[in-house]
């Protein structure tokens, strides 16, 4: 079987379900009749479609490069963000994401990319941490 | 009851009330007019900032933005030919036939006015059925409950409409998602695999701020371009004349609103289907039918006027059942529980003035975004040129800070962006973020209720309680029916082909 990007996501998908049956076998049996009652169909439902992905032809729909480029580049940058946050604080990076982001990807000039951060920094410290008094995540760095 | 009416008004006139809507209604026209945002997304992004608000404060600012999102789609419905939300689809069909005859003014005048009226109707609509509902919550007991939450849950199947399997599968995944946490009845921690942060139960604002700001944007940012790929039609002259337009086709309005006030009543369903169904009816009954789709006024006041009256009446099964009458309302009860307040008979009995509050708030939103919106129409439409590769990570990083600052917890984050990923793959693939997110809401309503009702009248719940038993024909009825019209539609469109 030719591996497609949308059979690998309802592999995922069947795992999941497989952790959700198998995890609530666990449970206390008071606790586990509707994880199960919910948890079955579900794994059920997941073996008929990626079985049924095993069945037909992978469709001989090809993407544009650029496309594929561009997913790369959102699915790195959804993950590297929260990491960023996590390392440098809530408003330090956004801050940080926005001016990396904003210049490197979407190739604005330096006016907007430092508009955009210095906005998102704005919301973030200004907003929510100086007028609201929100507590602000300060990440690893313990800055603001 | 008059005194409930009146202090629901006073809840709304403070001055902090009132500037909170105003703000509420220019935000939500600027989600509005970016498709892909809607006032789903709206209440999203902006329900974490009602901490600490007065509930008429809180309730102005996030209704506003939800009734003036819709609005807000409109302008980009007409203008472009780009739905702003999908309940603006219909408004296409005929509005922007209207603005390519020069008549882009008219045709907007003709959708602020039917969208004030259909609000108001709304609203007068679940005016009328307070009093009734009063009598009807007290009837309702958890078993009656867990029957209506199965009932929300058989909409799954409704929103399924492109692949049934996947539809039922996002919305098992929703119910599985509901489940993880401390079990309200052992006390056993399921799925939370030793996480502390796990042992309250998936953030719903996490979930949705990930599944609807974060994986939509990526999906624009793929896609690339900007979302308005239409030159914008310009000039908005007729204004006036379309204002009017809705007062000389009143009878239409009132079918139409009746129409939208009755879809939205029925949890679930959504203003999608109110608008679809609106715009038939009035093919249907009106003069000239094939000339529907070329710019008939009709075909702008019917969607307008059905899209509008459906909020008011959203909110009666959220109100006095506290089921969801859809996906904004389904976030809106998140609102509920952050002002201490518990969606459901309480709101009918205890909180009456804050109902009303909220049924005047809706009526005044109604009317105020469609003044603001005819002011800014044009200006707004241009944030649909905004390129996707800019407009991305800005709603990314607001996504961020809103997913963080709905309970103060770093985690959040990560489940934000590990949903926005999922999102992503799902509207890719053909899942169902909509069935995800019904199942995650009404999961929990789902197995409180079951436990209680089993403990207090045995496993034979079903169908030994009279209104139990009335519900679960109506979910057989549902099911089959909805089975019924797939199946004649597979069969026509076989027919068609063949």
């Amino acid at each position: 079987m030719k591996f497609s990007p949308e059979k690998i996501f309802n592999l995922i998908l069947l795992g999941v379900t497989l952790v959700i049956v198998f995890s609530a076998l666990d449970f206390p049996s008071r606790s586990k009749v509707l994880p199960l009652i919910v948890g079955v169909p579900a794994l059920g439902l997941m073996l008929v479609q990626v079985l049924s992905d095993w069945a037909k032809p992978s469709p001989q729909f090809k993407r544009e490069q650029i496309e594929v480029h561009r997913e790369w580049v959102i699915i790195s940058a959804l993950i590297g963000f929260p990491l960023l946050i996590y390392v440098a604080g809530l408003s330090l990076g956004v801050a940080a994401f926005l001016l990396l982001f904003v210049r490197m990807v979407s190739k604005q000039s330096w006016l907007v990319t430092i508009l955009c951060s210095l906005g998102g920094f704005f919301i973030s410290y200004g907003l929510f941490g100086q007028l609201l008094h929100y507590p602000l995540y300060k990440g690893l760095l313990d800055i603001i | 009851m008059f005194e409930a009416l009146l202090h629901g008004l006073l809840m709304m006139l403070t001055p902090e009330a009132l500037l909170y809507q105003i703000f509420g209604i220019s935000l939500g026209l600027v989600f509005g007019v970016i498709p892909g945002l809607s006032g789903i997304q709206a209440l999203a992004i902006l329900i974490p900032f009602i901490y600490g608000l007065e509930p008429g404060a809180a309730f102005s600012f996030l209704l506003g933005a939800n009734v003036a999102a819709t609005f807000g789609g409109s302008i980009t419905a007409i203008l472009l030919n780009i739905p702003g939300t999908a309940l603006n689809i219909a408004t296409c069909w005929d509005g922007h036939p209207l603005a390519r005859q020069g008549r882009a003014g008219e045709a907007l005048g003709i959708a602020a006015s039917s969208s004030a009226l259909g609000g108001v109707f709304g609203v007068f609509v679940l005016a009328l059925s307070i009093p009734i509902l009063q009598v009807i919550v007290s009837l309702f007991q958890t078993s009656e409950l867990f029957m209506i939450s199965l009932l929300g849950l058989t909409l799954i199947v409704t929103l399924s409409s492109k692949s049934m399997l996947k539809g039922i599968v996002s919305g098992l995944l929703g119910l599985s998602l509901a489940f993880v946490g401390e079990d309200p009845m052992t006390g056993w921690a399921r799925y939370t695999f030793g996480s502390v942060y796990l042992l309250d139960g998936i953030n719903l604002i996490a979930v949705v701020t990930g599944l609807y700001a974060i994986g939509e944007m990526a999906k624009l940012f793929v896609e690339g371009g900007a979302v308005s790929k239409e030159k914008l039609a310009t000039g908005v002259r007729g204004v006036w004349k379309g204002i009017q337009s809705p007062f000389k086709h009143w009878f239409l309005v009132l079918r139409c609103s009746a129409i939208g006030a009755l879809i939205g009543a029925c949890p679930g369903v959504g203003g999608t289907v109110a608008n679809v169904v609106a715009y038939g009816h009035a093919a249907q009954t009106e003069k000239d039918p094939d000339s529907f789709g070329t710019g008939r006024v009709e075909g702008v006041i019917a969607p307008e006027s059905s899209n509008n009256s459906k909020d008011g009446a959203q909110m009666i099964p959220t109100l006095a059942l506290g089921i969801p009458g859809g996906e904004g309302t389904a976030i809106l009860l998140g609102a509920f529980l952050i002002l201490g307040l518990q969606p459901g008979p309480s709101m009918i009995t205890e909180h009456l003035n804050i109902t009303f509050s909220i049924m005047w708030i809706i009526a005044i939103s109604s009317i105020v975004a469609s003044i603001i919106g005819l002011l800014f129409a044009v200006p707004l439409s241009k944030i649909t040129a905004v390129p996707g590769r800019l407009l991305a990570p800005l709603i990314i990083s607001f996504g961020a800070i809103g997913a963080f600052a709905s309970t103060g917890a770093i985690e959040n984050i990560f489940v934000a962006f590990g949903f926005g990923i999922l999102g992503f793959y799902m509207r890719r693939f053909g899942y169902s973020e909509a069935c995800l997110i019904i199942g995650l809401v009404l999961g929990t309503i789902v197995e409180r209720n079951y436990h209680i009702a089993i403990n207090l009248y045995g496993n034979n719940f079903f169908y030994t309680r009279p209104i139990s038993l009335f519900f679960l024909i109506a979910i057989i009825a549902i099911l089959v029916i909805s089975a019924w019209r797939r199946t004649t539609e597979r069969q026509t469109h076989g027919g068609v082909q063949a």
